[in-house]
Order: structure tokens, then sequence, then C-alpha cells
């Protein structure tokens, strides 16, 4: 089965903003909260670390200054440029720009979204209220694909890019994350794993907080949490497959490689110099993935070259429009 | 509970011919039961399913976009909660008269691409009309389609004049735009007023996306076999009709494409797919001429694809609707309808023209210029009623103007007789109000020629205004025609 390639890109789209705005929206709820309950001599390192977790430069504290509410506001609507409405708009114009592809249900639910974030969003009285209506919005927009949507290729690419949105969120939040985890500090991991909803999967899956790695082994290594890295490129590995990419393709190997790596890999045997490098290479080989995807499903041979003259190897994809 | 006024008794009939409402002021019988049943509802009921629509057609996205500053903004098209009804009997009539001009059109428009312009040659139309006409594409000659479907969707406006006979208005061969409408609001009366259907006698329109697609299965090349690859082509998001564009790609299940996702290779048409370069037969396409082609229309074109006239005049591919159609909707080829459908056809037009005077000729040119105070003078190539001086209305200063610009260039003009479009009830804040109204049905060529039963009923809801473009006030109605024969109307 083969498909329009702008489609394919822009479902690809679809899902990476859709998974962004979620994340967002959830690691900003948990910022939030927590920072009501939290010395003010913190809020400057905490704001530090989710600003560089959803992709914002830190200076953004001195040009907003470091105030709770506007720092929240400024990453959920004021940004022009990566703030989560940001996200939903272009969710919802790649969407509208392939809706024959999309169940009409499914429209619908991201169409009300978009309306509703746009027009009542501005009624929330605090920023906690924005989070959720967000992270529930994505959250029926995801079960009413899973419900509605033909398992075609279509689908797939959607999948994939929410798969690698996450992956790419994830890695970024423990390697940003992983030095506050230390014994002391037992609400610094919780915060993490509120970011990524696995607190209570880790409390079922390890007793207590003993080894800050077990949050490396839920996050990175697990097989079964929906959040992990490992999760998620174990799915990429199958969806590229089924994409129709043959077995000495670059994005299958690639993902291959590092689904083995996962697969076989265990926090409880890192040290602790091998950590930061672990984050590193992950997102190295994700971002490689997504560049390989894209060479071979979305551009022509031409344009394949054309790129590489222009780009060098070619690392990363370009925001879509 | 407060009921909706007594048409019988509450309702201006002003002169016009009303739809539902005889001028003695007894309902029509098609319209019995419709107003019977609307009269069971409060106008309270009546308020929230008004109200309902528009934030449905909201949600769904079933908007057009006007253009405004930088970014164009999303509106819905109003929908008017009382359907129009045409009974069976009247409904055989217009389909009978909307395949006949349509029959004729697509093969005037054969004859002059493909067939060597017998017409001129046979002296029913002047070479200098159709040669001049703004919609005349030198660069089309030649080209053939199969079965002569040139007007692959043709949307023929028509009126009903002060006696309540139907009249076309004007041909729309390009690309006529609303039928998404048609279906869209047939859908949310179904779900808002339910019981306003009389069981099962309202004809569906909800198949129109099947009666496309075989009509544009049926003009692919020969080359294509059995399964040709169809295609809907459009300007993108921006453009106004970009929800009809969607509609129509998702009703026939085929691929809504931009000019930039096909490419032209040896006078084959593909669409770039993520498995490389797939071969296109058939493209829907919703871009004017002008921008199909830039190495053979306007060059500054980004929409079109480079190449893709050369892949039509090698036979890989058709382009629907044709280029060049244009020639045939101007306003001054316009009145020659009724000599085509003559010479073609052998027949007699079912459905009239408005009639129309061309002022090239003396007589009718001195004709008009006695009577420019009770004539409607348009020019032929603008559209949107640019131009438009309505006698009647007119002051001395403009007519003597109009006599002279008539005088000088009188290619450029055409007289009618002053319209009145037919009225409908419609449910205006709560009351009932005698509102204009036309009909555009859609009719599709192919391997035979189909009208979808009804067509867009465009309504203008501005008190006493004759316009019913949606971008001045206008709004649209569900149009019903009725499976059965009801009793003759009184």
């Amino acid at each position: 089965m083969v498909m329009l390639a702008r489609s394919a890109e822009d479902l690809y789209w679809v899902g990476r903003y859709l998974e962004r705005s979620e994340q967002m929206a959830r690691t900003i709820d948990v910022i939030y909260h927590r920072l009501l309950e939290s010395p003010e001599a913190e809020r400057e390192e905490i704001w530090g670390d989710a600003l560089a977790t959803i992709g914002f430069p830190v200076s953004v504290i001195d040009e907003i200054g470091l105030d709770n509410d506007a720092l929240a506001n400024y990453c959920l609507t004021g940004a022009t440029d990566g703030s989560a409405l940001d996200a939903v708009n272009r969710l919802r114009s790649n969407s509208r720009g392939n809706r024959e592809h999309l169940p009409l249900e499914l429209w619908e639910e991201i169409n009300r979204f978009w309306l509703e974030f746009r027009v009542n969003g501005s009624n929330a009285t605090h920023p906690g209220e924005w989070c959720s209506l967000v992270r529930r919005r994505c959250q029926s927009i995801v079960g009413t694909a899973d419900a509605t949507w033909l398992r075609s290729d279509a689908w797939t690419y959607f999948t994939v890019g929410r798969l690698v949105e996450r992956a790419l969120l994830t890695t970024k939040m423990l390697a940003v994350r992983h030095h506050h985890h230390t014994e002391a500090k037992i609400h610094e991991w919780t915060m993490t794993l509120r970011c990524c909803t696995a607190l209570q999967a880790h409390r079922r899956e390890f007793a207590g907080f003993n080894d800050s790695r077990s949050i490396i082994a839920l996050l990175m290594f697990s097989e079964i949490a929906p959040r992990s890295v490992h999760f998620c490129v174990g799915h990429l590995e199958e969806a590229v497959e089924q994409l129709g990419a043959p077995p000495d393709a670059r994005s299958r190997r690639v993902i291959g490689r590092l689904a083995a790596n996962l697969r076989f890999g265990d926090a409880f045997e890192l040290g602790e110099e091998d950590i930061d490098p672990l984050f590193d290479e992950v997102e190295h080989e994700i971002r490689r993935f997504a560049a390989s995807l894209a060479a071979e499903f979305f551009l022509l041979p031409l344009e394949n070259g054309l790129r590489s003259l222009r780009l060098g190897a070619a690392d990363s994809l370009g925001r879509s429009t | 509970m407060e009921p909706l006024a007594d048409l019988t008794t509450d309702y201006e009939h002003e002169g016009f011919f009303d739809e539902a409402v005889a001028a003695d002021g007894h309902i029509r019988p098609h319209y019995e039961q419709l107003l019977q049943r609307l009269g069971q509802l409060s106008a309270g009921d009546l308020g929230r399913a008004a109200g309902q629509i528009d934030a449905q057609f909201l949600r769904q996205g079933i908007t057009f976009t006007v253009y405004g500053d930088d970014e164009g903004v999303e509106r819905t098209f109003p929908m008017d909660l009382v359907p129009r009804i045409i009974p069976a009997d009247d409904w055989a009539t217009i389909e009978a008269g909307l395949i006949q001009r349509t029959s004729a059109l697509n093969a005037f428009l054969d004859d002059i691409y493909a067939g060597g312009a017998q017409v001129i040659e046979d002296g029913i139309i002047p070479r200098r009309l159709v040669m001049s006409a703004e919609g005349y594409r030198p660069e089309a000659v030649g080209i053939e389609v199969p079965a002569g479907a040139r007007c692959l969707v043709a949307g023929i406006d028509l009126i009903r004049d002060i006696d309540g006979t139907y009249r076309v208005l004007e041909d729309n061969l390009r690309s006529p735009s609303g039928v998404s409408y048609v279906v869209e609001n047939r859908q949310a009366m179904a779900r808002l007023l339910p019981n306003l259907f009389r069981d099962g006698l309202v004809r569906p329109v909800a198949n129109y996306g099947d009666l496309l697609l075989s009509s544009l299965r049926a003009v692919a090349p020969v080359a294509a076999g059995h399964s040709p690859n169809v295609v809907v082509l459009t300007p993108g998001v921006f453009n106004s009709a970009y929800f009809e564009h969607v509609f129509l790609a998702t009703q026939m299940g085929v691929d809504l494409v931009e000019g930039r996702d096909l490419v032209v290779e040896d006078h084959v048409l593909y669409v770039r797919t993520t498995g490389g370069l797939r071969r296109v037969d058939v493209v829907y396409r919703r871009i004017d001429d002008d921008f199909l082609d830039p190495v053979v229309f306007r060059p500054d074109s980004t929409l079109g694809v480079a190449g893709i006239m050369s892949a039509a005049r090698a036979g890989n591919l058709t382009i629907a609707n044709s280029v060049g159609n244009g020639v045939a909707d101007d306003k001054a080829v316009y009145a020659y309808v009724p000599a085509m459908i003559r010479y073609y056809l052998g027949q007699d037009p079912i459905i009239a023209n408005v009639d129309t005077y061309l002022l090239d000729d003396p007589d009718q040119r001195a004709m008009v210029l006695s009577r420019l105070d009770e004539l409607v003078v348009k020019p032929v190539a603008e559209a949107g009623g640019y131009g438009l001086v309505i006698g009647p209305t007119a002051t001395d200063e403009e007519l003597a103007a109009l006599a002279d610009n008539i005088t000088t260039d009188p290619r450029n003009y055409i007289a009618q007789e002053v319209l009145s479009l037919s009225r409908h009830p419609c449910l205006i804040d709560g009351a009932m109000e005698a509102r204009h109204i036309d009909l555009r049905p859609f009719v599709l060529s192919g391997a035979e020629t189909k009208v979808l039963p009804g067509g867009l009923t465009r309504v203008a809801l501005r008190k006493g205004s004759l316009v019913v473009n949606s971008s001045q006030g206008g709004g649209s109605k569900d149009t019903w025609v009725l499976n059965e024969t009801t009793e003759a109307e009184g």
C-alpha cells in the first residue's frame, strides 16, 4: 500500500504535534502545581528544566520574569512559535489539509479541540485548567483514532509520529532531570515520573525509591510502560516494517539496532558515567531514524539529492508546514 | 408555546411568485404537510435548532473562507430551516430540460475544440462571438475528451419568473461549487428536525460522490483499463471552497492532491506517493484554466503542474472539467444555447432562457437603447454583478453613459428583462417571512447524463435583496425533490 507522500508526512506531523501538545500540558501542569508548594529558591531551576524539556531556551525566564503564571501562560499560549497553542494550530491545520484520510469522528474531535482551545481557553482562570483541557482532548483524540481509524498506512504514519515524538520527549526528560534524582530529593523523582504519567507504575514495579536507576529502567528500558523509550522504539520497528521498508533500508537498520540495544540493555548495569552518553546516543539515533524515514517515504530521489547537497549529511527533520 | 405565524393570513406576497403560498393565500398542496408539521413546533424549538446548525457546521469544519486582511476567516454558510420542495412532476420536466441543455453544451464545446467548429461554419453562432469570448482557450483545440463529456459537472442556475415558470439564469461549466452544501444540509436537517421528513418521500442526495466517481471513471483514457486512478486537484487549504474539495475526495475515496504533489514526465501525469510515482488517469481539478499549467497559461502560477496540458493532449490524461469550457458560459454565448439545442439535438428547449438581447445586433441594439430604463444591462465578461445596470433604478446620467458605452463597444454588453426571483417562506428571527431564492442543480456527464435530485437552493436572507451569494448575506435551504407525484398544483 502506498499513499500520497505529502499526506503521509502531514499525518506523521499530526501524530507528533498531538503528542507534543499532550506532553507539554502534562509537564506544565505538574510543574505549576509543584511550585505552589515549593520554596521560591527552587523556582528558577525548576523552570529552567521545564523549559529545556519542552524545547524553549532558558533565556525565556529573563524575558518573562520568574512568575509562575506568566511562564506557564507563555508556554501554553503566549509563544508564537513552540507553544502548546502553536502545536494545536499545526495539529489542526495539518489535519484539515488531510481530512480525507481521517475518519469523520476523528476530524471533528480535533476541530473541536482547536475551537475550544482558541475560544474557551481564554476563559480559563489558571493554567491548570488549560492543561487539563489539553490532556483530556488529546486523550479523546487518541481514543477516537484508535476506535475508528482504518489500520492503513495513514494510521501507521500518524502512529509513527506519535511514537517518535514521545520517545524524544521521554529521552529529553530523563536527560534533563536525571541529575536531580538524588536520595535526599524523592520529590524530584516523583515529579519526573508524574510528568511521564509513570508514578503509579513505578510504585508497582519497584518497591520504594532506593536506586535512581529504577526511573531509567522504567522510562528507558521497560517493555510495558507506554511512555518508555523501549516501548516506543519497539513499536516503531514494527511500524516501519509494516510500511514496507525493505530489511536493508536505513530506517529499519537504525531503529532495529536501537531496539536491540534497549531490549538487551539493563539500567542497573549502567555506571554513573554511562548515563549521559546513553541519553545522547538514544536521542541521536531516534533523530537519525526520523530523517531516514523522510528520505525513504516523503521525498523523491531527486529531492534527496538536492537536500544532501544543501544540508550535508541530513540528520534531522525540519518542521512541517 | 408560541406557535408560528399563520401563513394564510400574516404572509406578504408583494406581487411575487411564492413557492409555498399561492397568491390567494392558500398553501400549495405539496407544502401542506411540511407546514403543518412545522406548525407543531414552537418558535423556541425552531430557534434552538437554528442555533445548533451553526455550531454543528463550525464543529464539523463545514466552512468557506472569506479572504480578509492577512489571514482567511472561516465562516459557515447559513442554512434556513424551511426546506424547499419540488414536486416529482415539476422535477421530471426540470431534469429533462437540464439533460437536454447539458448535452447541447457538451456537443457545442466538443465541436469548437475537437470538431472543426461546424456550428460556426453552418452560421448558427457568429465566429467573432466565440473567438472573442474571454473563456475561449485556443490552447485546448484538438484535445479529445472521452465521450465528449466536457462539462463533466455543470451547475445550471435556475430561477422562477413571476408566473412560476422555470428559466435558466446562467450556466456554470468551469468549476461549479456548492454541491457539498446540498449533501451536508440534508444531513443536518435529518439530524435536527427528523419529524419534518415525510417518510421515504424525499429523494436522497447522499450518493453524489458515487455518481461523480462513476462519471470520472467513464472519461478515463482507454489505456487506463478497468481501474483508472482518479484524483481531485485543489489549490490548497486557503482556497475558499477547500471544504468542498475535501468533501468530494472523501465521498469518492480518492486522493486530494495539490499541484506540488504532481509531476509530469514524458506526457504522463504522476502523483508522488510514499512508494514513488504513481500514474494518474483522471484529474477532477478545482483550479481555473489560467493556473492549471504554467507552461501553457500563466507562467507565475504555483498552483498547477507544468506539462499537464501535454499529458492531456497526448491522450494520457483526462482533465475534468475540460479546459476552455468558459467559452460556453459566456453571457453573450448564453443567448445562443437555445439555438445550440435546436442545432445539435433537433429539439425545442424544454427550459427557456431569460430573454436576452445581444447588442452587436443592430435591430436588438436599437430596441434596447429605446427601452434602456426598463431593462437590466450586464457586461459579458464580469461575474458577481459587477458593472450591472438596472434600468428602472438607474439615474438619467447613468443611462446616458450606458448608452454611450453600448454604442462604442456593443459586444461587451447584453441586456435582459428585469428578473423577478420567486420567493419562499424562511424562518427569520422566529417568524416566517418571504425571501427570494434561486436553484443550482448539478448535472453530471460521462457514460450518461445524470442530475442530482434538487440542487442547491440559495436564499437572499436580507429583506428585499436579490443577491444570493454566500459572501453577500446569502444562505441556503435543504431542497427536497419528492418521490411520488402529489396532487396537481393549485
